[in-house]
């Protein structure tokens, strides 16, 4: 590891969001290369594990160094708050991995 | 879908008249970005295998090298398949849609220039057997 990239991970390397807590998906809409389906911004969803701390590919996608390292998350749904006409079982996730800069807190419930 | 030639490079545009599977375009709003179509109606899934033809391959082993020589990364690689126009995209396949592209991340880089990459395009034309 050189020695720019062991600083990316010193000034990452704190998760914001702890497991089990509620976050919601920022709803924006924004041209350039985005990690984050459509489909899941704006619904809310709990922090399954914080993965990890990687280079944004947001950055990465144009040439740039992708530092500071992003927090990663694992975060779950319900299916049901996903997909308005979702027909399966009431209990059933989705996971997907979202970029820290995606996630913001859910206030009150 | 039976046995497919390449599509052929004429300079940056791909000529392919096969079609891949068209979303229902009415129904993405302006800033949904063309290939993230996660949740929309695609119509039935083919279900039969397609064997991969050996250029397939060789697009794929390309990306590899490319990523491994620290030449291209796979976020470029995206960036640059989101960044053909949804028409374009939509109509070539897999592969094709990869390999045109990586030209285009391999130009702008300076790797190869439009003029390098046309006579080359030029010479394969006229080869008897374009994959030897």
């Amino acid at each position: 590891m050189n020695a720019a990239l062991a600083a990316g991970v010193a000034a990452a390397a704190t998760c914001a969001y702890a497991r089990g807590e509620r976050i919601r998906v920022r709803k924006v809409d924004a041209p350039g290369h985005i990690r984050t389906p459509h489909y899941i911004r704006g619904k809310i969803g709990v922090i399954e594990r914080c993965v990890g701390f990687f280079k944004n590919p947001e950055e990465l996608a144009y040439g740039r160094s992708g530092e500071p390292l992003r927090a990663l998350y694992r975060v779950r749904f319900l299916q049901s708050d996903v997909w308005d006409d979702y027909r399966g079982g009431p209990g059933d996730t989705l996971d997907i991995d979202l970029y820290e800069h995606w996630l913001e807190p859910v206030t009150a419930p | 879908m039976g046995a497919r030639e390449p599509a052929k490079l004429t300079g940056l545009s791909v000529s392919a008249t096969i079609g891949t599977i068209a979303p229902d375009c009415a129904r993405i709003s302006p800033m949904r970005a063309y290939h993230d179509l996660g949740g929309l109606s695609a119509g039935a899934v083919p279900q039969e295998e397609h064997e991969l033809q050996l250029w397939e391959k060789r697009v794929e082993a390309l990306l590899v090298l490319l990523t491994r020589k620290h030449i291209l990364r796979v976020d470029e690689n995206r960036r640059g398949l989101e960044s053909l126009g949804g028409e374009v995209y939509h109509s070539l396949s897999y592969a094709e849609r990869r390999i045109l592209a990586m030209s285009n991340n391999l130009i702008l880089k300076g790797i190869f220039s439009v003029d390098e990459l046309a006579t080359k395009l030029a010479q394969i034309d006229r080869r008897q057997d374009p994959l030897p």
